[in-house]
Order: structure tokens, then sequence, then C-alpha cells
């Protein structure tokens, strides 16, 4: 904390921290100072000349925004000299816009509107001139009108710090405009759609396209909630008009939206929506009532249940869903139906190994974004941070630009491995090499706290010796890279003074996660040490709520807590261990025999689809409750309609583990959820009855409480022999697949399919990635038609390639239905969950354009 | 242009084995090769060859006389004699006459030991520090340079002076920045010096963009080495180890010499590790802008040289603390830097001993117009400026009257009549309304209109302001708009009192120097030549003659011959009469493209 100067502005002293802005200060004296290319997260430039400012004994006019505060500075903020300044900036921004507030959608939100009016500026001492700029709406979310433009540049500012650097001035003088590189569209420049830009505009000259002439700002309705695509929970506030969606926005312009928050809400209207429940009669999915709907399914699974057993019903849920929703999703099959067998997208996403991980840990090791942005080193292991989880990319990029050193581990060359000063690229499928082998060096060169190591972890004797017989040349053939590499990046990592160490959880194989802890443990650093970066929104909340078969609410083992839930909901549970959805799918057709599947189609998401599907097909009985009819819903007995996000109430956990709070923005036809749920189980005999979400969230706040401090970890070094992971590739299949994020697509796939923000993916996302090098000596160029043929299957693709991936490497967006045909369902013994998200592939030139 | 100098001495020297005892020396500047001393050098060549004439053909930089260009010395034994305006037609009969018969030819002769023309003046009412060697040496040649005791104030620092005994020599000269502003040199060498960082850097501008001035670049081209050796005396004494050069990409003769200079002094071990096998180590960097005006500025400058956009930013932090690559940099001007070396040699009371109290030593002034001779004076600060105009650049051209000077390019200010006998220094000048600034001098005679004169250069800055605040953006825009409008009789009643208050307005709220100068012609021509605009808003009229619109063409009916000429030239059949008759001009069609005027052979056509 800086010192407090005393500072007088228009005859009120304050005390204000030694360093900042005159504008600053002036705000903490509670003094407006009018600004306009002024925004409190960017640099000050001094262009606009608006927040002029007399500072006693000093010469001229000072812009308050960037003068520093000295002690016993006297400022003039409102003075005959600064008003004729200011007066005289205005009227010359006016003299150069077209002034057609009347049908300008910002009318009455324009910071240059609002000083014009308070000056009381009727006319300018000018004729207004419209500069004649074409009007960008060539793509289909931001429209740049640069007749508009003030030349403030915030936008170009912004950019540089949280998008893609793609804007700047162009020409000079009177012809000065902001630019694209050879103002080329948007879409050919690379432009992230983060949309920051809308945000911090001051005027009217770029606007989201959607909300053009539907809504000016006084009449649209702000309601403050929480972002339902990645594990990052960004606050967004919806702004809606008579019940529909007009734009995404953050409350502060300085908070960061992705592409997927700001633009990505469109689906949420699609006429594509269920909206009706549907029952299966002859073969057909038919539109019926929810009583039908509901007493159809309670018959059916009760029919099971007396037959087979609870056992032989299963239930799954997407980590997209609020904690009431997937709380008492649980507690209707451990309490009503009377199984474990509960699972969710969590199993698919890096869970429940980011659990043992957490315990070995404490829970004190999570970082927040702020722990992120502070770093001083930063080692991010297989995480596209900027396309999976764009704020936490957002919050790395800050760090580098505040001066701290990063290193990548990942095969592909991500947007962060450019920026960073250390980029390790380790051959495909071996960075458990190379985290042993950043282990060892740490070991070699001391870079570690012995004394803690000894003393406060166990195994520590093991791991010692079973690195003693590691060698560093091991790690150079296996992974390719030179053993002087590694030991730079452990002597980086291992002098940081505030590290943290960032993975993607659903790429890190689970021997990573141990050496990664391991890593943490062996460096002491136990404190907003690592963030494992979460796909979904709520995958941590699913976990938090008792959505994986092993464990039940409050993050504790069934087998643990049993008895506290068996009083608290009053019900006899189950005592047999729950199926994993893995192994819900292998025993479905034999034990298991009915299914209930809220969100997260499964079919798209579980690998190897076609087993899937043809596991789900073979079920007695399948209920599926979702938003769209999804590739599952079609295979259902019983369709239900389910509920978006931003027609909800309720609660997420992020990937920080905080609570983030989802409010309703627009009514929808369809009930909620856990309303659903709930008259399922009275039809069922076993009656849930709540009144709202929030009766829900009281429940789980009695049993438990997020975050759960996991209190000192186990401290226990997990002995790891490292391994090349994912499917080997043969003669056959020579090339390694990848499946990951992209900016414009998600994991479900379902929303972004129904949202604009699809035709921004090349190729509607239905692409392979081709290294430059593999594209060349195959004879693929850009756009081929090709096929790709696993062990599993094959699917058709268009070829992109990308300078990103190394030799051998393809890559597919994660929002590729068809991918899962190709993928394995090899399981990892420990986690059951999904081995690997490498898989051995062949490509073949061919296919239909 | 890209003539190889060097190729041409090596054949020539070819044709004999003794050194020539003569030589001929040719002003290769820029402004020297605009006149076609080439052509000049080519027509020696074959003369020399053609006579068997055993003579040295050299080239040096620009001397200043830029209206006797080509300039050419002719050294014997009898001395050096310079023969000015010379054509290729002129060779043959120096060579003959004055190298073989050793007859100089005295009606060509501009300067030479024991000739007086009228040319001594120009150069003998100088006091030359900076232009020292320039028009003596050839710049290309490192040792011509040393013969004149280069780089001995380099090396008289580097063994015997420590840096901060070198900041306090030039703190004491008095050297004040050249650049413009006039801020003393020495202080700001001691902020960069005393400022924190494990980086320092020196930077010369030479980014000379003022229309009209030319004198950093006569010493680029004429004495680089000069500038390379206050560079590392100034990087020595601040603690830097490397120097930027930035300098305009228009000047590429400039940025070939210095090319040369720098890797002749690498060689000779004045830079590089080492300097003169001192622990000092010291390099130079040439970075060529891209052609913007406002790129002089120190902020944008710095920011053109980190590869970006060439915007000013907001000082402080000034460069000396956080500049070129957040780095502490000392940003100094060609000019200030070709004085460095020449104090450290002579000392500072020898250089403070020139000059006023406050302005010391002298200054360039690239003088153009309307004067009788053109180029560039050095003199002492404090010279009046009457002197430089009339005293040594002989007056108004074609025995015409004063009118006006402006004086420091598009940021300063006209000056009338009345103000010749002030002196220049910075504080006389900027007390006028006028600056210092870089040491343009455009002088003006009867024959220029004051307010199409300020709308010049209004539009020159317009053109240039980088487009960041407003004020300068729109407000140089709205100025030019009005200035357009009285030079065109559109004037609307409050313009001239707008034009005032936003001249005043743009000065004041401002980003940069561009923009806080940019008023300064309209100002001073608003404030020495009102009448002027008077005569523009209320008559109709340009008394010069040179706002086409306000003016209109007569033919007088006591000269008129009724020769008809003036029908023939008249592109829109404005003109009328019967032959032998007065004719006349029908103003509602009169284009005033002053055809008639320019073709009538009785002078019986007149503007009005």
């Amino acid at each position: 904390m800086s010192e407090l100067v005393t500072v007088k502005i228009d005859d009120r002293e304050v005390k204000v921290p030694d360093g900042v802005a005159i504008i600053e200060a002036a705000s903490l004296a509670g003094i407006d100072i009018p600004h306009l290319c002024y925004c409190r997260c960017l640099e000050s430039t001094g262009a606009c000349r608006v927040c002029l400012v007399e500072v006693e004994d000093t010469k001229g006019l000072v812009a308050s925004c960037s003068r520093k505060v000295k002690d016993g500075m006297v400022v003039y903020t409102n003075t005959d000299k600064v008003k004729e300044a200011r007066r005289f900036v205005i009227e010359l921004i006016l003299s150069n816009h077209p002034g057609d507030c009347l049908s300008c959608d910002k009318n009455g939100a324009c910071e240059l509107q609002k000083y014009a009016y308070e000056l009381g500026i009727e006319k300018t001492g000018f004729s207004m001139k419209d500069p004649g700029y074409a009007i960008d709406d060539s793509n289909p979310f931001i429209e740049r009108n640069y007749n508009l433009c003030i030349l403030c540049g915030r936008c170009v500012r912004i950019c540089k710090l949280k998008g893609a650097d793609i804007l700047d001035f162009a020409r000079r003088g009177m012809l000065t405009k902001v630019t694209t590189p050879l103002d080329k569209s948007l879409q050919e420049s690379g432009c992230d759609f983060c949309g920051s830009c809308l945000a911090v505009c001051p005027v009217g000259a770029l606007l989201e396209i959607d909300r053009r002439f539907r809504g000016r700002e006084w009449e649209m309705k702000e309601t403050e909630t929480t972002c339902s695509y990645c594990g990052c929970g960004c606050g967004l506030s919806f702004g809606t008009v008579e019940g529909e969606i007009l734009r995404a926005t953050t409350k502060d312009p300085c908070d960061y939206l992705c592409a997927r928050g700001r633009f990505g809400w469109d689906y949420v209207a699609s006429p594509e929506r269920l909206t009706t429940p549907l029952i299966k009669k002859e073969g057909a999915l038919t539109e019926c009532s929810w009583d039908e709907a509901l007493s159809y399914a309670a018959e059916r699974l009760l029919k099971l249940k007396k037959e087979h057993g609870p056992e032989s019903i299963g239930g799954f849920i997407g980590a997209g869903s609020s904690n009431e929703v997937i709380y008492l999703f649980q507690k209707f099959l451990r309490a009503c139906v009377g199984t474990n067998n509960v699972d969710s997208s969590a199993r698919l996403l890096g869970f429940p190994g980011l659990l043992d991980f957490c315990e070995t840990l404490g829970g004190e090791a999570i970082a927040s974004l702020e722990d992120v942005e502070e770093a001083d080193v930063l080692l991010l292991v297989d995480a596209d941070v900027t396309a999976a989880y764009p704020r936490v990319g957002v919050a790395v990029k800050k760090a580098i630009a505040n001066g701290a050193k990063a290193i990548v581990i990942d095969p592909m060359e991500t947007k962060v491995a450019k920026l960073v000063s250390l980029y390790l690229r380790p051959k495909v499928g071996t960075e458990e090499f190379l985290l042993a082998g950043l282990l060892k060096a740490l070991l070699d060169e001391g870079l570690f706290d012995e004394k803690f190591a000894k003393t406060k972890c166990d195994n520590f004797t093991e791991l010692k010796k079973s690195l003693n017989g590691f060698k560093m040349e091991g790690v150079e053939k296996k992974a390719g890279l030179p053993a002087d590499t590694l030991k730079e990046a452990a002597k980086l990592y291992g002098e940081g003074k505030r590290p943290v160490v960032l993975f993607g959880a659903e790429r890190v194989s689970p021997q990573s996660l141990k050496l990664i802890a391991n890593l943490l443990l062996l460096t002491n650093r136990l404190k907003g040490s690592v963030l494992p970066c979460l796909l979904l929104s709520n995958l941590q909340g699913a976990v938090y709520m008792g959505a994986l078969a092993e464990f039940y609410p409050g993050w504790k083992r069934a087998t643990e807590i049993k008895d506290k839930f068996k009083k608290a909901w009053g019900a006899s549970l189950p005592d047999a261990p729950g199926l994993s959805a893995m192994e819900m799918l292998e025993k479905a057709g034999s034990s298991i025999l009915g299914m209930y599947i809220i969100g997260g189609d499964s079919v798209a998401q579980f690998p190897n689809a076609t087993d899937a599907t043809r596991a789900l097909s073979s079920l007695d009985f399948l209920m599926v409750q979702d938003i769209f009819l999804s590739e599952t819903a079609k295979l259902a007995d019983v369709v239900l309609p389910g509920l978006t996000l931003p027609e909800s109430d309720g609660n997420i956990v992020n990937m920080e583990h905080r609570v983030r709070e989802i409010k309703k923005c627009v009514e929808s036809p369809v009930q909620s959820d856990w309303k659903t749920i709930a008259e399922l189980s009275k039809k069922m005999g076993c009656d849930m009855d709540y009144s709202s979400e929030k009766e829900i969230a009281k429940e789980i706040k009695l049993l438990f409480s997020i975050p759960k401090r996991v209190g000192k970890g186990s401290c226990r070094f997990m002995v790891v022999e490292p391994k090349r992971t994912g499917e080997k590739p043969d003669s056959k299949y020579p090339l390694s697949l990848v499946t990951g994020e992209t900016s414009f697509g998600f994991y479900d796939g379902i929303r972004i399919s129904h949202s604009k923000l699809s035709s921004l993916e090349p190729y509607g996302g239905e692409y392979v990635g081709v290294s430059p090098e593999d594209a060349s000596a195959m004879g693929l160029e850009e756009g081929s038609r090709v096929r790709v043929a696993s062990r599993r299957g094959k699917i058709e693709a268009s070829v992109r390639i990308m300078d990103s991936l190394p030799r051998g490497l393809l890559f597919m967006p994660s929002h590729f239905g068809k991918r899962n045909l190709l993928t394995s369902d090899d399981i990892d013994p420990e986690t059951k969950g999904p081995r690997c998200r490498l898989i051995a592939v062949s490509i073949s030139k061919g296919g239909k354009k | 242009m890209s003539k190889n100098v060097k190729k041409q001495e090596a054949g020539n020297q070819g044709h004999g084995t003794r050194k020539p005892s003569a030589q001929i020396i040719i002003g290769l500047g820029t402004c020297g090769i605009a006149a076609g001393a080439w052509d000049v050098w080519t027509a020696f060549e074959k003369e020399l060859k053609k006579r068997k004439v055993k003579a040295e053909l050299k080239q040096t930089g620009c001397i200043g006389l830029c209206y006797r260009e080509v300039l050419v010395d002719v050294v014997t034994p009898r001395g050096k004699i310079a023969y000015g305006n010379v054509t290729p037609a002129m060779v043959s009969r120096i060579v003959s006459s004055h190298l073989i018969a050793d007859k100089p030819i005295e009606d060509w002769i501009v300067l030479g030991d024991g000739y007086e023309t009228s040319d001594t003046d120009f150069l003998a009412r100088q006091y030359r520090i900076v232009l020292r060697n320039c028009g003596q040496i050839d710049p290309e040649v490192i040792e011509e340079y040393l013969a004149t005791g280069g780089y001995k104030a380099l090396e008289k620092v580097l063994r015997e002076v420590p840096p901060e005994e070198v900041i306090s020599i030039i703190k004491q000269s008095g050297l004040r920045g050249r650049g413009g502003a006039g801020f003393p040199t020495g202080r700001k060498w001691e902020f960069t010096r005393r400022a924190q960082g494990d980086k320092k850097y020196i930077v010369c501008n030479a980014d000379e963009g003022d229309p009209g001035a030319f004198m950093d670049r006569s010493v680029l081209e004429g004495d680089p080495h000069s500038v390379l050796e206050g560079m590392l005396i100034a990087g020595y004494a601040i603690g830097a180890d490397e120097g930027y050069i930035y300098v305009r990409a228009e000047y590429p003769l400039a940025v070939k010499r210095l090319r040369i200079a720098i890797s002749q002094a690498r060689e000779k071990g004045f830079l590089g590790k080492s300097v003169m096998d001192t622990p000092f180590s010291f390099d130079i960097k040439i970075k060529e802008g891209a052609g913007a005006f406002v790129c002089g500025e120190e902020t944008a400058l710095i920011a053109s040289i980190e590869g970006r956009r060439g915007m000013p930013r907001l000082r402080p932090p000034y460069p000396a603390t956080s500049g070129l690559w957040g780095k502490p940099t000392c940003i100094n001007n060609v000019e200030t830097l070709a004085n460095v070396a020449w104090i450290v040699s002579n000392g500072a009371a020898e250089f403070a001993a020139i000059g006023t109290e406050k302005s010391k030593g002298t200054k360039i002034f690239a003088v153009t117009g309307k004067v009788k001779n053109s180029g560039l004076v050095e003199v002492p600060m404090g010279t009046a400026l009457r002197e430089v105009i009339f005293g040594i650049c002989g007056g108004i051209k074609d025995d015409g009257e004063f009118k006006a000077v402006q004086i420091g390019g598009p940021s300063g200010g006209c000056l009338p009549a009345e103000l010749l006998d002030i002196t220049i220094d910075y504080e006389s000048l900027t007390a006028t309304g006028a600056i210092m600034g870089s040491g343009g001098m455009v002088v003006a005679d009867q024959s220029t209109c004051m307010v199409d004169l300020a709308r010049f250069f209004l539009d020159f800055t317009q053109n240039e302001s980088c487009g960041k605040c407003v004020p300068c953006r729109l407000g140089t825009k709205r100025m030019l708009e009005m200035l357009t409008r009285i030079t065109r009789g559109r004037t609307r009643d409050d313009d001239l009192e707008l034009l005032e208050t936003l001249a005043r307005d743009v000065k004041v709220a401002s980003l940069c120097g561009l923009g806080q100068t940019a008023p300064n012609p309209v100002l001073t021509t608003l404030k020495y030549f009102g009448h002027e605009y008077d005569v523009h808003i209320k008559e109709r009229r340009c008394r010069a003659g040179v706002c086409t619109e306000l003016v209109t063409y007569a033919i007088k009916d006591n000269l008129c011959k009724g020769c008809g000429v003036c029908v023939k030239h008249c592109p829109v059949d404005a003109i009328s009469g019967a032959r032998k008759e007065v004719h006349h001009i029908d103003e509602s069609k009169c284009v005033k493209c002053g055809l008639c005027m320019e073709h009538c052979p009785f002078d019986a056509i007149n503007k009005v």
C-alpha cells in the first residue's frame, strides 16, 4: 500500500494514495472530472483533452487522467479556463459528428451527449459534418460505425490488453481512423469477438448488432448473473426488453467477457427449443402433457425398481446445470430411486482425479484469477487458456504484461505459447516424462523445500528413490527436450516468488495430475499456487453436489457420510457403491436397464459414440431432459424440456471454488428443472417438496458449505512412473488426434450450434486440424475433404491447416459432434473416467464437400 | 546521385603516379546535386582527361551559399578559389585558364583570398562553429575530419574528464537545445545520468521536418563525424552505451554519409566495444523515419523507433526518466550535438562568451524566400534580425520591399518590419510570439499575402497532426477552413473572432508541441498584420494579389493597343474588344488565371 498524500481539489482536501492520477484522486473526493478517452483499466493517453484541469503553480492546463498527484497539490476542476477548454473540445468533437442522436442506440448512454448536455452546448460554433465512412456490419455481432467515432482509442487499448490486439489508428490528422490490419473485416483480422471494445466505447461507434433499434439503454432491464459456459464463471449482465435478451455485457466495462459469454446467448430464444414433453409412441416421439410424461416415467421407473432393484437404474447429469438442480437430481436417485448410480460430466472432464489432487494439497492450494494475474512465474500444462477458458487467458496475458515469466508445456503451440519466456514442446503424449524431468531437475538443483518435504510430507524417500533411477537423457529421448531446457524451466519455476501452475483438467492424464501435485509439494507451494482449469461452468459445483457415484454432497465419500444424509433426507440410502457413467454404459442392457439423463448430450460427449449409442438404445427405459432434441434425446422413451441457465435462478461453483449466483433474466414457458425432478419424485411416492430454488439452496447450506476448505492436505508424494499417454499410433493408424477447444465453439456443442457464434467457426467446427508439414506430406490443402479413421470408426471432415500443430498430431474441436465416433472409451481404472483425449487415427483423402 | 565518388577518385589517381598538386573540390550536398553538381563533376572529369591535367577531383558538403550552387573550389599553390553558379559549359575555361594558365577567372569568383566579391560578406559576417567543417572537408573521408582535430575532444573526455565533469562543462557553456524549445543541454544530460536504469540511450533527433529548414541536413551531409563525436561524448556523459540517429528517410544522402561515417568510426575504434581502448563502449544505429512531421516530437520519435505508430504521449514521465523502451533516454538535436566537441575542445568559457546572457553560442538559420542570398547563416545568438536578412543575406530580392519574416517554421511566427531590430535569442523571439524553432527563416516581400502564408503553414500542420488529440486534429482543421474562407472572400461575420479564440484554445488544450505551436503563424499574422485580414474580410481584396478569388484583372485604357494577344490566351473567352480598340475583361467569366497579364506585350493588364 502506497503512502497517502494530501491534495486539495476544488477546495476539498482529500487524502489519496501517492501516485494516483488526479482524476482518480478527484473521484475519491467525490468529484467526477469529465473525460472521454480515460478508462480506469487502461493506460491513460490524454488524447481527448476533456479532463483538463488547472493545477496551482503549473503552466497551462493539465490532463488529469495522466498527471499524478503530489503531496500538497492544489487542483481546480471547474474554473472558467477549464470550462472554456472543455467546451471547446466538445464543440470540436461535435463538429465532426453526424449528430443523429434521435435514432442512435446510445442515446441516453452516450458520454459525448452527456457532456454536451452538461455544458449546455445547444449549437456548435462549427457546422456538423458526417465523415462519411461506410458502416461495417459484415460480421454477426459488432457494428462499427466510425462516423460516430471520437477516436478516444479506448477500443484500441482494450483490444491490446484483453483482445486479439487487432485494432490501431491508421492515417493521420483528420483522416485518422481506428482500423484493423489492412482494413480487413474483423473475422479476417483474427478478432476474438470478446467485444471488450463494445463495453468501453463511450459513443455509438461500436454497437451490438443484435440490439440495433430494439432497445435503448434506459429501456433495457439489466439482470446481473453468471455466464454458463466455461468454468471461469464470469459475471455478466443481460439486457432484456420485453422478455428478450438484447445483449450481454458486464456491469463494469473493464470486466472481461469472451465471445461465448458476450454473444453466445441467442440459443436461449432459438425456435428449436423443446417446450413440450415427448413420449415415444409406436417408435416416434410424440408431444404430450407434462403430467402424462411424468406419470409415464414414474410408472416405468417404479416398475424397473420393483422388478430389477434400484441398482438397475442410473442417472447422469451435465455439469451445465445449477447446484440446486444437480443436488436434487442426485438426491432423487439416492433417496427416491435408492441407487448410488449417479454421475455427471465431471467424470469425463478430469474428476475425480482432481478431487484426490485437492485432497493431497489441501484446499488453500487452489489459486484465484487474481493470484494468476499477480503471479511472477506461470507454468501452464496442456492448457489452451485463451480458447478454452478465455478469462484465464486474459489473466495470464495480464501477468505476462506485468513482467511474469511463463512456461508452457503443450504439444500444441497455443496463442499463449507464443507470448511466453519458455515454450516446452514435448512430443505427443509425453508430458509425463517432462513433468517427471522437472521434478528431477528441481531435486538435482536443490530448488525445493527439503525440510518441508522431509518432515511434513509422506513418501519423500520413495519419491527420491523413484527419481534417482530417472535419467534426464530419457526425457530428451522420449519427450524430445534437452536436459538443459528442463533445468532452465526448473530454475524459473523454482525461483519464482509467487508462481502459479495452471493445467487443463480435461486434458492432463491422471498420472500427470499426480506429478503436478508432487511438484507443488516438493516446492511447498500450497497456497494459491495452482489453478486446475475447468471446462464447464459447474463442474466444480457438480462435484460439491454429489454428482459423482462415489461421492455424496459436500465432497464426501459415500461410505463415510451416508448416515448423515440418511438422517437429513429421512430416507434409507443404498449401500452398494455407485457405478460411474462409463460403467453404466458398459452395463447398459444387462444390469442397467433404465436411465435418467439431464443435459449434456451424452451421445455427443461420451467417447466411442457408436458403443454409447448402442448402450443407450439397449435400455428398457431412457428419459432425457434437455433444452434441445439432442442426439441422446432422440433415443429416449420420454423427453422433457429443460431450462437454460439464463432462465433459471440458482448457484454454480467456478474453477476458483467461488460460488456464483445465477439469476433468471427471461421467463420461459418451460418449468424449472428442479420442479420437474420434484414432481417426478412425488409421482414415485417419495415427495421432495420444495417451493423454490432458494429452499433447495437452504437445504444444501445446512448440510455443507462451499468452498469447503479441505484443510490441510494429506501431503503425500505419489510415486509415478511416467508413461506415454494416449493410444499408441501404429502402421494402420499412424497419427495422433487430440480434441480441444476453440474460441467460438463449446464442448457441449448443442448451445453454440443454435447460436450465431457457430458461423464464426471455420467449416462450422467440422474440421480436422493438420500441421503444415503433414498437410504437405499428404498433399492436403486447406478445405480438402478427408476421412479420419480410428479403431472405433471413421468420419469425414474438412482440413484446416494449423500452424500450432506439430507433425504427427491432428486436432478436432471438442464440439464437432461426430468426433466421438473416433474416440476411445478406454477407462482409467483408478478414476473410472476416459483415460486420455489422445487417440491413434489415420487420415485419407476423399469425402463429400 | 548514385555515382560512387571513391571509385572516381581511384580512377583519376590511376593517370599519374605522383600526387597532383591541384584539387578541384565540388560541393556535393543535396543542394549542390540539385543544382547540377554531378554534371559539373562529369564535365571536369572529361576535361581533365582530355587536357591531361593532373588534378584531384574531390567532394565536399554544402558550405551554405545555396544561391551560388554549383560551387567549385579550385585549390592550387596560389590558394583556394571558389567559383559559383558553375555549369558544365564553364568547366573547360576553368581548367584551361585557372589550372593550366594559372589565371583565375575573376568574373566567376565567389570567394578567394585577396578577392573582394559581393559574396565575401555572406561568410565573413558569420560565426561558424557548427558549420566549421561544412564545405571544407570531404564528409566521406574520416581522415579529413581527423585532420581538423576531429575526435580529439572525445579522446580528451575519455582519458581525462569524468562524466560528471563533462556535464558540468556543457552546463557552464550554456548550450541550449537547438531543436526548438531551447532546454539547457547540460541539465538534460544530468537528468538522464541521474535517472535509474540499467540501460540508457542517447538519441540524435535528425527528423528535420520544418518546411524551409535544412541546417541539420547540411551538417549530416557535410560533417557527419561531428555529430557522431557529439553523441559519443553525450553517451559517455550520461552513461549510455547505445545511440540512435532518427533521420528522415527523405534525406538519403545524409543517411548514406552517416552510414559511411559510422562504419569508418567503427574501423578506427571510435565506436563499438572499448572506444579508444578505454572501458567505454558505445555504438550507434540509424533509424529512418517514415515521413511524419510529428515524429520530430521526442515522444513520437521514441514510439517510432520502437516500431509503434509515431504519436506523442503525455509527459511526464520525460524521456530522461522513461524513454526508449522505458529506459532513460537523452534526445538531442543534430545542431546541438555538433556543438559538443567544439565546446569540449575550446572550453565552456569560450562558448559562453558568444551570444547573450541567456542564449549562448551560435545559431544556424536557413534563410529562404525573397532574399538575395539564400542559404545557411550561422551567427552568434543576439545578432539582430536585420543583420541576418540585410547584412548577410543582402536584403530583398529584386530590390523589393521587406514585408515579413516567418521564423521557426510552421510552429513559428511572422514578424513585421517594425521588429527587424530585435535580437535573435530564445527569449526575445518568444516575446514576439514567434519561436526560435529549428531556425527556419522564410522572408516575404510585398508580393506575399500574410493570410495566405498563415493558411499555407496551417495546411501543413493540420496535415501533419497525428490525429491523437482533439484540439490539434479538429481544431487546426477548423482554423484552416476559416482561413480558406477568408482567402476566398466567403467570410462569415464572426470568423475572425472565432479564429482567434480557436487559435488560443488549440494552443492551450493540445497535447504536444505540434498542436501547441500550430496556431502561432495565425496568431502572429493576426497580431502584426491584422489589417490584411481586415482588407480580406471587409473589402474582399487581397492587396498582394495572391488570393485569386479576391483579385480582379483590369485592362488599362491608356496602355491597351487592342492587339488581341490577351484574347488569344484567355482560356474562358472572358476578354472582348474590336481590333485596335481597348479590350475589356468580363469579370463574371474571368477565372483569374493571369495568362492575359503574363502575355500582354504592353503591360496594359494589372491585378487589383
